[in-house]
């Protein structure tokens, strides 16, 4: 019976990878613009929610948001590195394939945006879950994600007008 | 300069393409989960008498999701009070023969199973609808116990929820949506399960569940009914309209259609643009007092959910497809014919369609004309019938004359070729499309007919009797040969 039930129970996580996988690397790509990144981040998120496969009432929800924190930590490590390198060739000349333009990134400013904002802003428009939804997965009230949505649209806004003017 | 809101905007209406895993991800992740799991149990007994030390530490590093612990699951919504009080539907219990059957919102509810949920089967169940995803599971929705009777919270709200995990030759109970038989714009009467954990009930209203049925949350419609509804990848797609029925007849009278989607998960449904050309376009989802009804089949690919192929065919008879992870789907040609009008519950009366062998397209079209030109009613003795195939949409062949004898309803196929058709009569079976025979029923077929027919494998199918009141479905396991009753309540 245990080993029916064990045998049910991989089957079912089967199930959610072949359904869920996909498009959250998808998404995760989207947000890391590296394939190798995407499935690493992807992976990792799968793993965690089968290690605590038993205890979950929403595993998609929970997929995401691991998904979210890897990719903030993903963006924490990338700007350190970026940080680095422009401090080692500062001196160096311009990369003739730079251009200006590349800077009004959405996504690029979507990393500058605060976490609160920015989790709520990601969830909500790109994983594509409701307001309510984000809300429970937050664990914050309705209105107060409607409210960080606005005001992560508007800096979003603004800073796009910033760097177009 | 550009307009920034444009700039966001496209960037945010890109819809996300799908990333296949690399082969073999899911051994590595099993095991790479199950090592951490084993790890984290001898961690857990190494460190017990610390647990019992540092109790008051304990706490603040295990409710870590509000401070961005990344391995902390997030609330679930009986969890968190303030948003499943709101505007969610709290989770109701299966109606039941006593109060202690019952299952309380705190508990979390009943989920769809691999063994059983524990609880049992509600009693006096009436199903309207099935979905089965394998491996002898599946559920069945419709109305249970008795009005005034049913709830907590609404006593009179008995839409109910059985699993099997059989094959129906056991049911137990399943939490359900909180709301009441179909009438009008309100009520639920049909499922359908993605898997083991998202599924939806739909008709005329939509709800939607990521753990099992558990929990089941509103989707909003603003006010349009939902008539079909199929899942494939990791999306649902429903065919939503604006209808006059009333009551059980909810999807009667239906007269302007769109094609929605959303996300496992979510109770945001998004428009799925349809590309379609402008000679066909003005009448393509129907026109406004005019009723009609519209089909939707999927694909899929057991092998690779993502690229599962959506079909629908419009209310003017065209065939517009699409991946099951797009959100555009385009034109593919005029079918042989258009679907009419629809039963009450949507289900178009001029054509049935479904996936056959190879992922084509299976297509019945029955005359919904009466001999004379008269009007058609829903029981007509005989009826002119024509199975065509089609592997794409755009070229079709004409493969046999279902038997004449009474009003098609609903059509399957197997991955084997056989294929079998629901009527109000029976249900009769075929081999290959081409020769057709009744299917044996166990006590003879139920008076009316058959609503709805699903196959699952080459072997396994499942039937919905017209009369729900019969409280029970029918089983097939020999390809749709011969048909058992299976009764939900024990």
């Amino acid at each position: 019976m245990a080993a029916r039930l064990r045998a049910a129970d991989r089957q079912a996580a089967e199930d959610l990878f072949n359904a869920c996988y996909p498009r959250l690397a998808g998404w995760v790509r989207r947000l890391v613009d590296d394939d190798e990144t995407a499935h690493e981040i992807a992976s990792e998120a799968f793993t965690r929610l089968l290690a605590r496969w038993s205890r979950l009432d929403n595993p998609q929800s929970y997929l995401y948001m691991i998904a979210t924190n890897l990719v903030r930590d993903h963006w924490r490590k990338t700007g350190r590195e970026r940080r680095a390198i422009r401090t080692m060739t500062a001196g160096a000349p311009a990369d003739p394939a730079y251009h200006p333009a590349q800077d009004v990134d959405v996504r690029a400013l979507i990393e500058t945006l605060p976490p609160r904002l920015r989790s709520a802003f990601l969830l909500h428009y790109y994983a594509g879950f409701g307001v309510r939804e984000v809300a429970g997965m937050l664990g914050r009230p309705e209105g107060t994600v409607k409210a960080d949505l606005y005001h992560a649209r508007a800096r979003l806004r603004a800073a796009l007008g910033d760097a177009s003017d | 300069m550009t307009d920034p809101r444009n700039e966001i905007d496209t960037w945010l209406g890109r819809e996300v393409e799908p990333l296949p895993p690399p082969p073999g991800s899911f051994d590595r992740i099993h095991r790479r989960a199950r090592r951490r799991k084993l790890n984290q149990a001898l961690t857990a007994s190494a460190g017990a008498v610390i647990v019992i030390a540092g109790a008051v530490l304990i706490p603040t590093v295990a409710t870590g999701v509000l401070t961005g612990d990344n391995s902390s699951p997030p609330r679930s919504p009986a969890a968190a009070p303030a948003t499943s009080r709101s505007t969610a539907p709290a989770p109701r219990s299966t109606p039941a023969a006593t109060p202690t059957q019952h299952v309380s919102a705190a508990a979390g509810g009943t989920g769809l199973s691999a063994a059983t949920s524990g609880a049992a089967a509600p009693v006096n169940f009436q199903p309207t609808s099935v979905t089965m995803i394998g491996d002898g599971i599946g559920a069945v929705i419709g109305q249970a116990g008795v009005p005034g009777h049913c709830g907590p919270p609404v006593a009179d709200d008995c839409t109910s929820l059985a699993g099997t995990s059989t094959y129906g030759a056991t049911w137990y109970g399943v939490s359900a949506p909180v709301t009441g038989v179909p009438a009008g714009s309100a009520g639920a009467s049909q499922l359908r399960f993605l898997n083991l954990f998202y599924g939806w009930a739909f008709g005329p209203g939509l709800w939607q569940t990521s753990d099992q049925g558990r929990h089941w949350n509103a989707v909003p419609t603003r006010g349009l009914r939902v008539t079909a509804l199929e899942a494939g990848g990791s999306r649902a797609f429903a065919v939503l309209a604006r209808c006059a029925g009333a009551g059980r007849a909810y999807a009667a009278g239906c007269s302007t259609f769109g094609l929605y989607s959303a996300v496992t998960g979510s109770t945001t449904l998004q428009a799925v643009r349809l590309v379609i050309p402008a000679a066909e376009r003005a009448s393509a989802m129907g026109t406004a007092g005019q009723p009609g009804a519209a089909a939707l089949a999927i694909a899929g690919d057991a092998a690779s959910p993502q690229d599962g192929t959506g079909y629908l065919l419009t209310p003017a008879g065209d065939i517009v497809s699409g991946s099951v992870s797009s959100l555009t789907w385009t034109y593919q040609g005029k079918a042989p014919c258009a679907p009419g009008t629809a039963t009450g519950t949507g289900a178009p009366l001029g054509a049935q369609l479904t996936i056959g062998a190879d992922g084509g397209l299976l297509l019945n079209c029955a005359t919904v004309s009466a001999p004379g030109g008269g009007q058609v009613t829903p029981d007509q003795a005989t009826q002119a019938k024509q199975l065509w195939r089609s592997a794409d949409g755009v070229t079709w062949t004409k493969v046999g004359q279902p038997p004449s004898q009474a009003a098609a309803r609903s059509l399957a196929g197997t991955s084997s070729g056989q294929v079998v058709l629901a009527t109000t009569a029976g249900i009769d079976y075929s081999p290959d499309g081409a020769s057709w025979h009744r299917a044996a029923v166990s006590g003879g077929a139920p008076a009316g007919g058959f609503s709805y027919v699903g196959m699952t494998s080459a072997t396994q199918g499942v039937a919905v009797p017209a009369d729900a009141q019969l409280g029970e479905i029918f089983v097939t396991t020999d390809g749709g040969r011969r048909w058992t009753p299976s009764r939900i309540s024990g």
